[in-house]
Parts: structure tokens; sequence; C-alpha cells
């Protein structure tokens, strides 16, 4: 899930346009006839015959014959530019910047999960350029043919990029996307409340099963994925997208056993409930507790929050931006991209969003001094290093997609 | 003739958008709950023909609805919320109820209005406006906190079975109050007041005469508040973050949500609907008897 | 002494105990919702710490209030849009329901009935799954405003059908027949005797109509597509548990509002129109009528 994911909306089906369908179960005879072939074995494969891609089997996306990158050397278009991101998820001020220097005009539609974003991109009837999409569906754009590679002559400031980051596993060389942010999942929890915080504990995650005091100010994130890779991690399985049913059930118990120890909640509202000091102690993404300052109540100062995540093997997730296959300004929208990428206007971005880009130029102890950051929540800043030894929640095969499925429902049964 | 067609043919058109919207729809239910799952999109692929049905997805969930399993521990703390929502709702609303219907004569019409206004709230603000007074820093905590029943606030909203089950009365008791006035006021009083001639006691009077005559009302009146509490599952996930106390419409609305299992959420959907048949075949022919007769006499 | 020895021994008699738990009732009932109307003239941002008067949720707030923040005002206007299209559509396919299956003689009206009764029965999650999945698998409609009308007049029928259907029996064969006597045609007693008879219950099931529509929250959730086909209960459903600021519960103060204008306008309509026609039957006043509307 991605933490802007809003959870009312949730129930979109993908009405695949005839040419999108084909294109995704017919699949590239060829490409998968190589895949088969050329040891990407190990790797499940997903929709179109493009492998899932996982850390240790890296994907290149193709590139189809009929959906090449834009030639180099032209001149941006006139605009205006249509964007089509989440809701509230990159500064205004930037854009308008943006708008500004290039003279054009820049028009956001927003979505608010990425099934809704998909059916709206795969209906034909919208026409946007960029596009802000997650690992989740990047295959699925790729294979549907949904968005163009990228023409790197047009994007310099890639080169600010984490140099892991450059050529990730999920797209190698930066064919078809850009990182954006960069996020992980830990714990906070209020420092005036809770006597042992996570750090106290030998193994940290042990928190949420020793808060029985706590009762009823507990709260895990309501995402499927997330929720049990957190028992997973427990138990030190550092796999979060195990298929393994034992291990998934495992987990769902021990979830199972947090219900009746603390009446544990599931929800997405951290961001908020942890400053207000309606729970204690929450399952929590580290943009979230970034933008904390803003949602203290009078009184009381951010000094009471605290946030923690693994140094190592910790849930990192990454978005990322793309341009769309019918893009009618495609240069314009390089340039937007290449304009987001600059280490000035990423930490202007940063600095309204909380969450982080992923540029080098990011020192985190410049950030508490720049007081971007407050002092006690420069855990909630990520560095390459964390992105280099985390974890990434990724798609899984439709058997996996049940396996899941299950052991959420059964936790979300309350027995 | 063109007697005989003219009044039904009124009904066509309504009856025609029922059948294409209610019926049809139904039957996809089952269509997709014996079908199958695309795997590219997770969209669930109906089986239109009853002879190519694949049970197998139906078969799972019946087996979690064995005791001790997922879905059996959903249903009965479902139904156990129901029962106990259904008596605090009739212990609060017979009374009111009989009062409005037999007493209350100068007051009345103003205590009409008052009951009716509710109704016509929506639930979702009446919810509203219980979670505003369960807040932490809420009028409830507030007051108990002043009179000295508690120390500190008190999680309400925290999971609590019991914040569950008092909204619920409080949402859907309503709803069954008026239903029960309007049975109630058919009684004739002339009934009644034979009874007390006939040297009842009034407490005699209501246990033998007025009890029995309005049983087909209470009857009728908690069968349509228990039918759809039994599918809510947005009171829980409003008042209670909790998986703690998750209905069987929070399992329903789980499965709809996404991923490649909606045909299991279907064939809840049919097990709910197979459970609730013999409350909804009661309330039908208790309905169609009393369409068919004026007063309960 | 007496009078109290009489009430300790036979307090059912009189009837003080039910009347103040009829009272009691009242209050716990309203009071709630006044009070979440109170909050929606709050000051501050909290929903629960009273911090004075202000409107500013309502249209003070240059970012956050109703008519400011896009996602409310479209909220609001969705919600009065499906309640519109709701209201034209049920209605006379309700009323032709009814007319239909109370003068229908013949084999066709039992189940024709049963199909009726059968919306009012059906929990709504069920409704909505069933309406969700043929939408998507064969009627192929995509999920969005069409959906939600569809949907929305599909359980608002059969509220027509009773609120009509009640009127017409209480109407009776009689005012058709002496028209018929007079030598009218069918159709022309219909329209020229039955329909301004029927009037004061078809104003009703459009206020009925309305108020259903304006309230649901299942059916149109499910059948929604995205922020722009967001109602105003899908609002309060979203974000009830959040921080969100009283613009909230200014949001649910005007629908609440329109609602009651609407019953409210309904009851007077009625009332008058049965006075001005001095309706034969005696058993109900207008309140009685909408009070049973359930049954």
């Amino acid at each position: 899930m991605h933490p802007r994911e809003r959870r009312s909306t949730r129930r979109q089906f993908l009405y695949a346009s005839g040419g999108t369908v084909a294109a995704l179960s017919g699949g590239d005879a060829l490409l998968r006839a190589a895949a088969a072939l050329g040891g990407i074995e190990g790797a499940p494969m997903g929709p179109g015959g493009i492998p899932l891609a996982r850390r240790n089997f890296p994907v290149t996306l193709p590139i189809y014959s009929d959906n090449e990158p834009i030639a180099s050397g032209k001149s941006p278009e006139k605009g205006p530019l249509n964007v089509f991101n989440w809701a509230d998820y990159v500064n205004p001020a930037v854009v308008k910047k943006f708008e500004k220097e290039f003279k054009v005009q820049v028009n956001i539609t927003t979505f608010e999960n990425e099934e809704e974003a998909l059916a709206k991109l795969t209906s034909g009837k919208a026409s946007f350029d960029v596009w802000f999409a997650t690992v989740e569906y990047l295959s699925r754009a790729v294979a549907g043919k949904l968005i163009q590679p990228v023409n790197h002559s047009y994007l310099p400031h890639l080169k600010n990029v984490w140099p892991s980051l450059q050529s990730p596993f999920y797209d190698v060389h930066s064919r078809y996307s850009v990182p954006y942010t960069i996020y992980t999942t830990g714990i906070a929890w209020r420092k005036d409340k809770v006597k042992k915080g996570p750090p106290a504990f030998a193994n940290p995650y042990d928190i949420f099963w020793q808060s029985k005091q706590y009762s009823g100010k507990v709260a895990i994130l309501d995402d499927e994925r997330e929720a049990l890779t957190m028992a997973l991690l427990r138990r030190h399985i550092y796999d979060p997208n195990t298929t393994d049913s034992k291990q998934v059930g495992q987990a769902e118990k021990d979830l199972a056993q947090l219900t009746k120890l603390v009446h544990v909640k599931t929800n997405t509202t951290d961001y908020t409930d942890v400053p207000a000091g309606s729970t204690w102690i929450s399952q929590a993404w580290s943009g979230d507790m970034a933008g904390a300052p803003s949602y203290m109540p009078k009184g009381t100062p951010v000094s009471v929050i605290g946030y923690w995540r693994p140094q190592t093997n910790a849930v990192v997730g990454s978005d990322m931006i793309t341009i769309l296959r019918g893009a009618k300004n495609p240069v314009l929208g390089h340039m937007f991209l290449n304009y987001l990428l600059d280490n000035k206007h990423g930490v202007d971005n940063f600095s309204w969003l909380g969450y982080i880009p992923p540029l080098a130029v990011i020192n985190p102890s410049k950030l508490v001094a720049q007081g971007y950051i407050p002092k006690n929540l420069t855990s909630t800043i990520v560095r390459e290093s964390d992105f280099k030894h985390g974890l990434s929640i990724l798609p899984l095969t439709t058997q996996g997609q049940t396996v899941w499925q299950d052991a959420w429902s059964t936790f979300k049964a309350g027995g | 003739m063109t007697r005989r067609w003219f009044w039904p043919s009124f009904a066509l058109p309504g009856a025609a958008w029922l059948v294409l919207l209610f019926l049809v729809p139904t039957y996809a239910v089952l269509a997709v709950a014996f079908g199958t799952v695309d795997p590219i999109f997770n969209n669930p692929v109906p089986v239109w023909d009853p002879l190519h049905w694949q049970f197998s997805t139906m078969r799972g969930v019946l087996d979690d609805l064995r005791p001790g399993h997922v879905f059996w521990i959903v249903f009965v703390r479902t139904f156990v919320y129901v029962g106990i929502s259904l008596a605090g709702c009739l212990a609060i609303g017979y009374p009111v109820a009989y009062y409005l219907a037999r007493h209350a004569r100068r007051t009345k019409a103003l205590l009409l209005i008052l009951l009716i206004i509710p109704f016509w709230v929506s639930y979702l603000m009446r919810m509203l406006a219980w979670i505003g007074l369960l807040l932490p820093d809420g009028l409830v905590n507030k007051t108990l906190m002043d009179v000295g029943v508690l120390s500190h606030p008190y999680g309400w909203l925290d999971g609590q079975s019991s914040s569950v089950i008092l909204a619920l009365i409080y949402g859907y008791v309503p709803y069954l109050i008026l239903p029960l006035y309007a049975s109630l006021d058919r009684i004739a009083s002339q009934v009644l007041e034979a009874g007390r001639d006939l040297g009842a006691s009034p407490i005699s009077t209501f246990l033998h005469v007025t009890l029995p005559l309005s049983r087909h009302g209470i009857l009728a009146a908690s069968v349509l508040i228990a039918l759809p509490m039994f599918g809510d599952y947005y009171t829980n996930d409003v008042i209670s973050g909790s998986p703690r106390t998750s209905m069987i419409g929070n399992q329903i609305n789980l499965f709809f949500q996404g991923g490649p299992q909606r045909t299991v959420g279907a064939s809840l959907v049919i097990v709910l609907s197979v459970m609730l048949a013999v409350l909804m075949s009661y309330y039908l022919w208790v309905t169609v008897r009393a369409s068919r007769s004026e007063t309960i006499l | 002494m007496r009078r109290a020895r009489d009430w300790w021994a036979n307090p059912w008699g009189q009837p003080r105990f039910l009347a103040v738990v009829t009272w009691g009732y009242m209050v716990w009932s309203i009071v709630p919702v006044g009070i979440a109307v109170l909050f929606s003239f709050n000051d501050g941002r909290s929903r629960s710490v009273w911090q004075g008067f202000s409107m500013r949720w309502y249209w003070g707030d240059p970012n956050l209030s109703v008519l400011h923040d896009p996602s409310m005002r479209g909220a609001l206007e969705q919600s009065l849009k499906l309640a519109a299209l709701d209201m034209v559509i049920a209605v006379p396919l309700g009323v032709g329901l009814a007319l239909g299956l109370t003068r229908w003689v013949g084999y066709g009206a039992r189940p024709v009935n049963f199909l009726m009764l059968f919306p009012l029965v059906t929990p709504e999650i069920v409704m909505a799954v069933s309406l969700l999945l043929i939408f998507v698998t064969l009627y192929k409609i995509p999920l969005g405003t069409t959906a939600q009308v569809l949907g929305q007049v599909t359980f608002s029928i059969s509220y027509v059908v009773v609120v009509v259907r009640s009127r017409l029996l209480s109407i009776g064969k009689q005012y058709e027949e002496a028209a018929r006597d007079l030598g009218a045609s069918a159709l022309g007693a219909l329209r020229l005797v039955l329909m301004p008879l029927l009037t004061p219950a078809i104003f009703a099931s459009l206020m009925v109509v309305f108020a259903l529509s304006i309230d649901d929250f299942v059916v149109t959730d499910y059948l929604s597509s995205n922020e722009s086909t967001q109602t105003v209960p899908i609002k309060i459903y979203s974000g009830v548990r959040g921080t969100t600021t009283p613009a909230l519960n200014a949001l649910a103060t005007v629908m609440v509002l329109a609602t009651l204008v609407a019953v409210g306008l309904a009851f007077f309509v009625y009332r008058r129109v049965n006075s001005l026609q001095r309706a034969e039957s005696g058993t109900g006043t207008a309140l009685h009528e909408i009070a049973a509307l359930e049954m």
C-alpha cells in the first residue's frame, strides 16, 4: 500500500481495453521464451510474460518495437502538462516554480489508489503526460504499454540520485522510471506515555506483544502486506514476499495474539493519532512521522514522539515517476521529471512532503541543522544504506496473493 | 380486451427494472461464487451455466464455517451482537412505542415529530455524533471524569465490543420504534377496555391482551432491523478500529476491496443470505397477511 | 399519602414510568445529533472541545470549509445530483408499479408483489455486492454516477410502492368508478380523477426517495469510482475516525437540514391536501401514514 492510499474507494475492477488485455494475456511469446531460457527462472512470472522483480532477480523491462522512447534533442512542447498523482504528493510551490521557469501550465489530477489510477489510464479516456507509479504496478503498466521508456538525454539530474537507485532491481537501467521518494516502515511511539520504547527491547518488534498495559492504544497498519511482514520480521524471516503458507500462517497467529492482548487497532491514521495521543504505539511509515510537527496539538512538544526502524532489513518502499505512452507533451514531461530530481527542488519538495527523495546531496545531519526534521525524528530519514540493506514488498502471483489474503482475513475476523 | 392488460401494463416498467437490477444481479452472485478468477487482473469470471459451476470455493468457505474456524467465529460474533442489540432496541423501543400509542394524548404530535427526526437523520451522521461524544476528549469522558467515575479518559473507540453494540442500538432503534408504534396504534382500544371491564388489572391487561396482540408487530419490527444489522460493517469500522469486533459484513467487504478472492466474498454473501432467508420469509409472510387485513383484532 | 401509595401500588397504571422512558429516549436520541450540529459551528479544529462560535467551517475558512474545499463541496453536489436522478426515475416507476399491483387481478400479481417486497428486506451489502458484480461482469457498466443511480433507484422503487399503495388502498375505487359511470375512459378516469387524489402520496414518495438517497451509504459506496463520485455519507465514513475538522459536521448538518426540510414539506403538503380533500378514511392521520411507511 502506498502511504497516500485512501481506503474508501478501493473497489476497483480493471476494465482493460481490448488491446491491453491481449498484450497482457497473450504476452510477448518471444519474451516469455527468453525469460524461460535466460536464467531468470526462480522469479515468478507476472502479467505479460514479464517476471516479477525481486532483489536477487533484477528485471530489465523490455522495450517494445511499437513503444520506443522519444528522440533526443527536441524542444519542449507548449503544454499544459497533465500530471496524474496521489493527492497532496508534490509541493505546490515547486510546481509553481516549474510553471514560471518553463512558462507552461501544469494540471494535476489526483487518484486515491493504484487500481483507480490504472482503471483510468486503461480506459482510454484519460490523457496524461506524467504518472506517479509504484513498483507493484510498474510491470503491469509496461506489459500493457501504458508508459513509454524514458530518454535519459533529457534527464541529466538522474545522476543526483543514489547510485543504487539509478539502476534499481525493478527497472534495470531506469528504462521506464525515475525514483521519487523513499520511505521505510517502523514503529512510532509516545515517549511520554510509554515506559520502554522499541530500542529498549532485545527484539524491538516485541514492544507490541508486551504492551498489555497499553491496551487500546496500540495500532498496526491496516495493510495486509505491511502488518503480516512485521510479524515475519519479528521472527527473523526476512522475506516479505514469501508464499510459504506456514510462515504467513504463523505471522497471522502472532497478530491474532495482539488482538487478544491489546485490542490492536488497524488503521492508516498513525500520522494524526500518535501526535494526538489516541494511539501510543503504532506501526508507521517514516514520512508520516516526519510530518508529525504539523499535527501536534497545542502545548505538546514534538519531542514526545519517537520513531524507530531497523538499520538493516527494514521494509523500504519507493515510488517513481513515469511518462505515459500517449503523452501529448513527452519532452515537457521529461523536463518535469528532471526538475524534481534537481537537488534544490528535490529538497524543497521534501520540506513540504515529509517523504525523502533519494538524492545523494541529502545529508541527514544537515536536514536537522536546517530545521527540516526535529532532532528526535532523524530515524525517519532514509539513507542509501537502508535501501541497499532493506527489504521490498513486491507483487506476488495469484497463489501468493491468496495465501496472504487468507491470513489477513483470518486476522481480521478477530478469532 | 384492453381492460385485462390495462393495470398490469403500469406495473411493467417497474417490474422489469426490478428483474434486471435486482433478480438478475442475485443470480450473478451465484455465478461468481461458483465461477473462477482471471489471474491477471484478479477479476471474477462468472459461470452462468449451472452445469459448469465450480464448488471448490464454496466448499472452502463452508469448511471455514465449521465450529472453531474463521468464519464460524465471525458469524457467531455477529449473531451475538445482533441478538444483544435487538434485545436492547426492544427494551428501549417497546415502552416508547407503547407510550406513544396508548397514552400520550396532548403531546402525541410533538413526540411523533421528535421520533421521526432521527429516523431521517443519516445513519452515519448519527454515528458521527456518537463518535464526537466518545472521543478521548469528548463529552462522555469529560462528564464521567468530572463526576469522578473515571480517573483518566476511557478508550470508548478503541476496539470495544460494548461500544459497537451500543452504537448498533443507537443507530437502529428508530427503525424499530416507528413500525412498532404503527402496529400498537392499530390495536383497537375497545379490545383493551373490554379486558379492563372484565376485571383484569392493568398489568394483566398488558400481559394477556396487549402483548399477545402486538406479537406480530414486535416480530415484524425485529426482523426489519435484524436483517440490515446482519450485513452491517460500517458501524464496526467507524466505532472500533479493531478486528476484535468485526462482523460478517466486514469479512465480505474485505474480499471485495481487492485481491484474487472475490469468489470467496460472493460465497459468503450466499451463506449470509441463506441464513437470513428464514427471517426474510417470515417477514414476507407476516407482511402479506397484514396487508390483507387492515386491522389486527 | 394515598396518592403516593396508589402510585407505588400501580406504577403501570399511571404512565409515569413510560413517560420518563419516552422522554429519556428522545433526549438520548436527539441530543448527540444536536451536539454534533453545534460543533459544526466550532471556532477551532476540534470536534469535541468547544472553542467559540464561528461559521468558518461552512464558508469562512478559505481552504477547508464546505464551500471552499472542493472535495467537500463535490460530495454535497454528488449527493444532491444522485438524489435528483433517483427521484426522477424511481417515483414514476414506483407509482406505476403501485397502481399495477393494487389493481391487478391475475396470476402475475403475486410474484411481482414478492419481487417488490424483497429489496425492503435485503441487507444492503447483499444488494451492493450483487449490483457491483452484475455491472462488472455482465452489463459492463462502469462504476460511477450511472451505476450509483441505477443502484439507488433499485431499492427506492419499493419504498415508493409502499407509500403510494397505502394511499391507493384508502382512496378506494369509488371515485374512478363514479367517473367511469359518467362516461370517462379508463385512462381518463385515471388521469383526471385518480392522479390528483394521489398527488400528496406522490409528493410524499418523492421526499422519501430524496431522504433515502441522501442517506444511503453501502450501495453508493460500492458503486462509486473515485473521489468525484463520493457522497456525503461516504465522506463521513472515511473521515470520521481521523482528525478531520468540524467541516465534516458542517457537511453532515447541511444534509440533515435538507432531509428534514424535504420530509417536513412532504408532511405539510400531505396534511393540507388531505384536509382539503376530506378523505373518507378515518384510520390514519398523515403522521400515522408517514410513520407506517416501514410496514
